[in-house]
């Protein structure tokens, strides 16, 4: 038992001295900005706009369901026009940025491990140091600002579809017309939901990119290690992104 | 002028260097010959600053590489082109760029480059391939994309990991005239680890053998038949040479 616990307890450490090297590393190697354009680029494009038809998927659900089942709640103790301002807050605030967040974690962050865990175990990483190339320059800081930088402009669509499909399922199914459903979200909208939604994000997009590059980049023990990588990549983004979600909206909108 | 003094390096429990001390002259191709797992490719590591030792020194041009900052490490390593044994080419990229990608980075003009990967990769005899992906290459091919990029960057140094390992021997006797002509042509000093003793006494002018560690005879190649060490005559014999 206190094997266990001391395995454990040094993992963690290990974890938290690794990521922490991986991030100092990755903030000195924006020195050479200037050569980052073209990777970033690259990067945006794999991970954000090909993540773009699985966010709409997603996100076009969430809101037709948060649409019926807010219906269903509120439908004997106040009136329907609120159903609108009740999907908006709802899709701004935590399922836009968190569902979001849970999918790319499964499509980037996984990405990110196996795709730097293979140029690892194959020696690609290695032969970029003998070229005087710096790996976490070239590998992963394109990659970690792709992720906060993508994560955003996807949360802000997926919020988008979501409202729409709401307001689709709203007017189809529980029959409330379209400008009753968005003066709804008019009357109560507040900036602050949707900024703080949106500083949801940026963590969130920085902890996927973070520890998929992390189990990537340090991966070992050829295929296997590879696949294990991007499990450990997987399910640790998903783990800190509940755990920061609830972090944030202690402090955002706590008070 | 590479010189190894007294390194020595754990990996695990297991003590894979101990003490190793070699130094390679100018223009010399010395290959460091020994069974699998006897620390070669680790050592070969070692030399490019991939690795660092627990304890000694590899002093290149007169600088010891195991105490220098990251940005002198990585002046010191334009010194050197690496040939890694499976090649390690970048399966996203196609031949072109994958030899063009030092070039690249260092900032030259797109002529000097197109010019410089074309000038390699006809000196390895693979003129045509710009456009192809590794995927789409032999074992061979890759090998000879592999040296062509350690060329490009007209390093001082060669290092080859085992150049012929995996290769059917037609393909390897290629490889070995590849760095011969190379040797010959461009006079860079190499270092090639390998454990094909045909293989060394074809490209190597000296030759060091490295059992448990341990750099056990370090000799001109014309003095292999006098080496009593049990390995090497046990090299020789499995080599059908003695």
């Amino acid at each position: 038992m206190l094997d266990a616990l001391i395995n454990f307890v040094s993992e963690v450490l290990e974890l938290l001295g690794g990521v922490s090297d991986l991030t100092v590393k990755s903030i000195r190697s924006l020195r050479d900005i200037k050569k980052i354009p073209g990777p970033l680029l690259e990067q945006m494009n794999n991970f954000g706009v090909n993540s773009v038809p699985i966010v709409l998927f997603t996100s076009v659900f969430t809101g037709m369901v948060t649409a019926i089942q807010i219906a269903y709640q509120i439908r004997d103790y106040a009136p329907l026009d609120l159903l609108g301002a009740g999907v908006a807050k709802m899709v701004m605030m935590e399922l836009g940025p968190v569902l979001t967040a849970l999918v790319i974690a499964g499509r980037m962050g996984a990405g990110i491990a196996a795709e730097l865990g293979t140029m690892r175990v194959t020696e690609q990483i290695d032969a970029l140091e003998c070229m005087a190339i710096d790996p976490i320059r070239y590998l992963v800081l394109p990659r970690i600002l792709s992720g906060i930088i993508m994560v955003p402009i996807l949360t802000v669509l997926a919020i988008t579809v979501a409202i729409t499909g709401a307001a689709f399922v709203s007017n189809v199914v529980v029959d409330l017309d379209y400008t009753t459903f968005f003066q709804g979200i008019k009357l109560y909208f507040v900036p602050k939901d949707l900024y703080g939604g949106l500083i949801k994000s940026i963590f969130f997009g920085l902890i996927v990119s973070l520890m998929g590059s992390y189990y990537g980049y340090y991966a070992k023990g050829g295929a296997t290690g590879v696949g294990k990588a991007t499990t450990q990549a997987v399910v640790s983004s998903s783990l800190l992104i509940l755990l920061m979600d609830y972090v944030l909206g202690v402090f955002l909108f706590g008070k | 002028m590479i010189e190894i003094r007294d390194i020595r390096k754990r990996l695990g429990d297991k003590e894979v260097l101990k003490g190793i001390s070699l130094t390679i002259n100018e223009g010399e191709t010395v290959a460091i010959l020994g069974r699998s797992g006897m620390g070669k490719s680790v050592l070969l590591k070692h030399i490019v600053g991939l690795m660092k030792p627990d304890s000694g020194q590899v002093i290149v041009d007169g600088v010891d590489i195991t105490r220098v900052k990251r940005k002198k490490l990585f002046e010191i390593r334009r010194l050197f082109g690496f040939v890694f044994q499976n090649s390690a080419l970048f399966d996203s990229f196609t031949v072109w760029k994958n030899v063009a990608l030092p070039l690249i980075e260092a900032g030259y003009d797109i002529e000097t480059i197109d010019m410089r990967v074309k000038k390699v990769l006809s000196m390895v005899n693979l003129e045509g391939t710009e456009d192809l992906y590794p995927a789409e290459l032999s074992g061979g091919m890759m090998k000879r994309v592999g040296i062509a990029r350690a060329l490009v960057g007209d390093p001082k140094y060669l290092l080859y990991d085992e150049p012929t390992a995996g290769l059917d021997p037609v393909i390897a006797d290629r490889i070995n005239d590849q760095i011969l002509y190379l040797k010959e042509y461009l006079k860079k000093t190499a270092v090639v680890v390998t454990h094909d003793l045909r293989s060394a006494l074809k490209i190597s002018d000296k030759i060091a053998l490295l059992t448990d560690g341990v750099i056990v005879t370090f000799i001109r190649k014309e003095e292999i038949f006098q080496v009593e060490h049990p390995e090497m005559r046990q090299f020789l014999k499995a080599s059908g040479l003695s």
